[in-house]
């Protein structure tokens, strides 16, 4: 495999096929899961200078394996998963397979773009505020984030505890199904898990009519006309399978984004405290000054955000008693070129890679599942949607997607084979 | 706590904290604490610590 968009930090060697209900499929890892034998680079210097070797596998990978499908490698990252563009100072960009000029989107990019270009069926990554949802978005793939407590994330390297969420992406919502059925359920390694029974996908020919809010507010601010055109695209598609769709409003989402910024500095500097104080050139200089940062605010911040957290989880609550499943866009433009700081939005520039995540932001802050979804609006580049349900309604999420890519409204084009 | 801080008191706030970055390092942490406030004020508006009921440990 010859890997011209920088997708991959190890590339494994192939071996026998292994049996289970996805035979004959393969996936990759974003570097922060653990595989037994290597080391978990999380795109970053100090951990490779640290040479720490997994001892096992991280569940999720264990359990794909387990299922059948065949780890092909681990991928590229933002180091410590904090950024929105997998530009990253020690392992190069990701290029995006659409346009190998443009950024694939992170901080799980390396993933995203495996799947975008038919390398692997499925991809695991982490969203701790977007990292999921942003790159799918960008490469025009099917990327879900489950509730936050869903998944395993034993064996995967933290940025932020309480925001971090270990999830999924693929090119069709039937095999995001299979793969996210392979990974779910208790898991005694993390103590952290909601420890819920699996719940299986089941993709029926049927729908049953939803309600849909299309979020209104901070939601319909600061997006470029081909998030518009994707947003009303899959609008308009869910009306024709049946849904009523009728305007939503989140109060407290724009300051559920703030205090997820603000949250992810803090906790993320804490976590690297040690190495901010005694080797702090040998993280990429971005994440160094934003964690450093952190560490310098008020621990005053860090309780209001939790506040704030709370708050805004309960207008969540009270708006999912009027609707079973909420819109927005995904991101906010399509993939912006490689170094590129700015994009023009509604006549102004915007830094581009601070904004990227900025509807995602909210939704993971409060834990609510989440999926973004590849419009196939005519825009000249792909991106996606982003479909919330209440909390631990991923079939929803999984199953209306199905439904939307068997009407064509959304699905993948052009890298795969 | 305002994020327009200048050079001097950034040195005070990195040997409180116990930090010592080199100089290089100052415009871009300075860069983000000015963020980090901005965000941190816009929280604070539905931020209202008097009807919070806190996160509870159970027994």
């Amino acid at each position: 495999m010859i890997d011209t968009l920088n997708i991959f930090t190890t590339l494994l060697p192939g071996g026998p096929a292994p049996d289970g209900p996805l035979a004959g499929t393969s996936f990759a890892a974003k570097d922060l899961f653990d595989v037994a034998g290597h080391v978990t680079l999380a795109g970053s210097k100090i951990n490779a200078d640290d040479g720490r070797i997994a001892a096992q596998d991280a569940t999720l990978v264990a359990r794909l394996k387990a299922a059948g499908c065949r780890l092909v490698g681990m991928t590229n990252m933002d180091e410590y998963a904090y950024g929105f563009a997998t530009e990253n100072s020690h392992y190069g960009t990701t290029r995006n397979p659409h346009d190998p000029t443009r950024i694939a989107g992170g901080s799980s990019g390396g993933s995203a773009a495996a799947v975008a270009a038919g390398l692997v069926d499925v991809a695991l990554g982490s969203d701790t505020n977007g990292s999921i949802r942003v790159p799918a978005s960008l490469c025009g793939v099917y990327g879900l984030k489950p509730t936050f407590g869903r998944l395993s994330r034993a064996g995967v390297y933290p940025f932020v505890h309480s925001l971090d969420h270990a999830g999924l992406f693929a090119r069709t919502p039937a095999m995001l199904a299979a793969a996210y059925d392979a990974v779910q359920g208790p898991d005694p390694r993390d103590p952290a898990q909601d420890q819920r029974p699996a719940e299986p996908i089941v993709l029926s020919s049927d729908m049953a009519p939803l309600r849909v809010g299309m979020l209104r507010g901070f939601f319909a601010t600061g997006a470029a006309p081909e998030a518009h055109a994707a947003l009303a695209h899959v609008v308009d598609g869910l009306a024709a399978l049946g849904c009523a769709i009728a305007p939503a409003l989140l109060p407290g989402a724009s300051q559920a984004r703030s205090a997820a910024f603000c949250m992810t500095a803090m906790e993320g500097g804490s976590l690297h405290r040690a190495d901010l104080m005694t080797r702090p050139m040998d993280f990429d200089p971005a994440v160094r000054d934003r964690m450093l940062a952190g560490l310098l605010m008020p621990a005053d911040l860090l309780l209001a955000a939790r506040r704030v957290r709370r708050i805004v989880a309960a207008s969540a609550r009270a708006l999912f008693a009027d609707f079973d499943l909420l819109l927005s866009p995904a991101t906010p433009c399509s993939a912006p070129r490689i170094g590129e700081p700015t994009i023009e939005i509604e006549g102004r520039p915007v830094p581009v890679r601070a904004n990227l995540g900025m509807f995602c932001q909210p939704i993971s802050f409060i834990g609510l599942p989440a999926i973004s979804v590849p419009a196939l609006a005519n825009t000249p580049l792909p991106i996606g949607v982003q479909m919330i349900a209440p909390a631990w309604a991923e079939a929803r999420l999984i199953h209306t997607a199905h439904h939307l890519h068997r009407a064509g409204i959304t699905g993948t084009t052009g890298t795969a084979p | 706590m305002s994020g327009d801080i200048d050079g001097a008191t950034l040195d005070v706030l990195l040997r409180v904290a116990g930090l010592a970055p080199p100089e290089e390092c100052h415009a871009g942490i300075m860069a983000n604490l000015a963020l980090l406030a901005r965000h941190g004020a816009h929280l604070r508006e539905i931020d209202d610590p008097m009807e919070d009921p806190a996160e509870l440990i159970a027994p």
